[in-house]
């Protein structure tokens, strides 16, 4: 124990050191070490969540962009799918009008003709009659004291046959 | 009397035939007398029976430096750091990494860190302080007010009491109480021996080599505190024995290569008392039957 002395050795003084040495050990893990271990680690985990949020984000939008593309493709295909139908149904339908507009032109001429045809052919009654009538008076006027009614008739009838015969 | 004229053998003559508080008074009477740097630390005061050395006060300052040093750190830790935190939190990442190369488990460091962390900063605050001008030549009433706390053989004492000891209760809160106390002695390997003699007739002189070797270890423990106290006592006590020397001889300009190895010495003693302390619970948290396994 001799050379304990020699080194003032002194079980008070090394009790209060190892006393001072608690504080500094409790002041330093309470205060300083704790809280720093702990914003560091709760720094890591939110960088390396970032970084997890970050990659699937990056994947999320990769598998969108792809989807989006085929998607695109898809409407672009349908698309193409429609304007095709809708071409041929609007050639159809063209094509359909064109015959409904050419029945009905058709039937509108038939109509207009067979209209005219009567017309013409009342107009030709009339007319024929008018001419029968004015020459009956004219011939009657010219003819009323040499032509017999025999003749008379006879004339009509001949003037009414060259009429038809010009008609024709 | 110069400080090369010191000499502890004479303090032993001296205080020859003297036990206790005549000791201390001894020592504290040859201090006085002296003015030069001792190998104990001079009692500045005395509350009751307490003597309050010149080493103590500066380590209450290095612990109130600490408590500062801790509190601005609190104050200052955000989830963005700043300069300041960043250097810290470098220091902590180093000195976590530095630990995994001697625990190989980071989660085995994280348990030692405050421990290791906490005894590298407390010596390297007290050894730093030791050579800050004025602290081992402000005198007051014929008494060096200050000391380095590591050139006080009760603080290096302390710390490796503390370091060993909380190395044991380390090891055994990792690999319970039985398996520890097993290390040394150890009872396991006696009781072996009736069960596998016939299996193995060499466990017979092997066993009880064993348990001797488990008696060892417990002196080792000892040697532990003893190393490490010594060590550092050691270490910093030349530095500023040398230091002294050297203003005495050449006041001037020439201290101030050895002030700038002191600092490195000091950091250095530091990190081996760090390191040791980490080594020493890194082999208390290895299970006994491991060890021989890897051997």
């Amino acid at each position: 124990m001799e050379i304990l002395n020699l080194f003032g050795v002194n079980w008070k003084l090394m009790l209060a050191q190892i006393f001072n040495f608690a504080i500094v050990f409790f002041v330093l893990w309470h205060f300083a070490i704790k809280p720093l271990l702990k914003t560091m680690e709760a720094r890591n985990k939110e960088i390396s969540q970032g970084l997890d949020d970050a990659k699937s984000a990056a994947d999320r939008l990769e598998a969108v962009e792809k989807d989006v593309k085929a998607k695109l493709q898809e409407a672009k295909k349908e698309s193409m799918l429609i304007l095709e139908k809708a071409n041929s149904q609007a050639e159809l339908n063209r094509q359909e009008s064109l015959a409904k507009a050419k029945l009905e032109v058709e039937q509108v001429v038939n109509k207009a003709k067979l209209h005219i045809e009567q017309e013409k052919e009342k107009m030709f009654v009339e007319a024929k009659q008018e001419f029968a009538n004015l020459l009956q008076t004219s011939l009657t006027k010219v003819l009323s004291k040499s032509v017999s009614q025999e003749i008379d008739k006879k004339y009509i009838h001949q003037t009414l046959a060259d009429l038809k015969k010009n008609e024709k | 009397m110069s400080v090369t004229e010191t000499n502890p053998n004479l303090n032993i003559e001296n205080m020859e035939g003297l036990t206790g508080h005549d000791t201390e008074a001894a020592v504290e009477h040859e201090a006085k007398e002296s003015h030069e740097i001792t190998l104990f630390a001079e009692p500045v005061f005395h509350i009751g029976s307490f003597p309050v050395t010149n080493s103590l006060i500066t380590s209450w300052v290095a612990v109130f430096f600490i408590i500062l040093l801790s509190l601005v750190i609190r104050k200052k830790t955000k989830r963005i750091p700043s300069a300041f935190q960043s250097i810290v939190e470098i220091v902590v990442e180093g000195a976590l990494d530095m630990m995994d190369l001697v625990t190989n488990d980071r989660e085995k460091s994280k348990k030692a860190f405050p421990i290791v962390f906490t005894i590298f900063v407390f010596v390297l605050v007290n050894n730093w302080l030791g050579l800050v001008p004025g602290i081992g030549s402000v005198s007051f009433d014929g008494h060096h007010i200050f000391r380095g706390g590591t050139a006080d053989l009760n603080t290096t004492l302390a710390l490796g009491i503390f370091a060993v000891v909380g190395a044991n209760i380390f090891g055994v809160m990792s690999v319970g109480l039985w398996e520890y106390f097993n290390k040394f002695i150890n009872i396991k390997a006696l009781l072996e021996i009736p069960k596998k003699v016939f299996k193995e007739p060499t466990i017979i002189l092997v066993n009880p080599i064993t348990f001797f070797v488990g008696l060892i270890e417990i002196i080792s423990e000892v040697a532990k505190i003893a190393s490490l106290s010594f060590r550092l006592f050691g270490n910093v006590f030349a530095g500023e024995v040398l230091l002294s020397s050297i203003s005495a001889m050449v006041a001037w300009g020439v201290p101030l290569p050895f002030m700038f190895l002191e600092v490195i010495v000091g950091v250095i003693q530091a990190l081996i008392f760090a390191v040791l302390t980490l080594v020493y619970f890194t082999i208390a948290s290895t299970s006994h039957d491991s060890e021989h396994a890897h051997a």
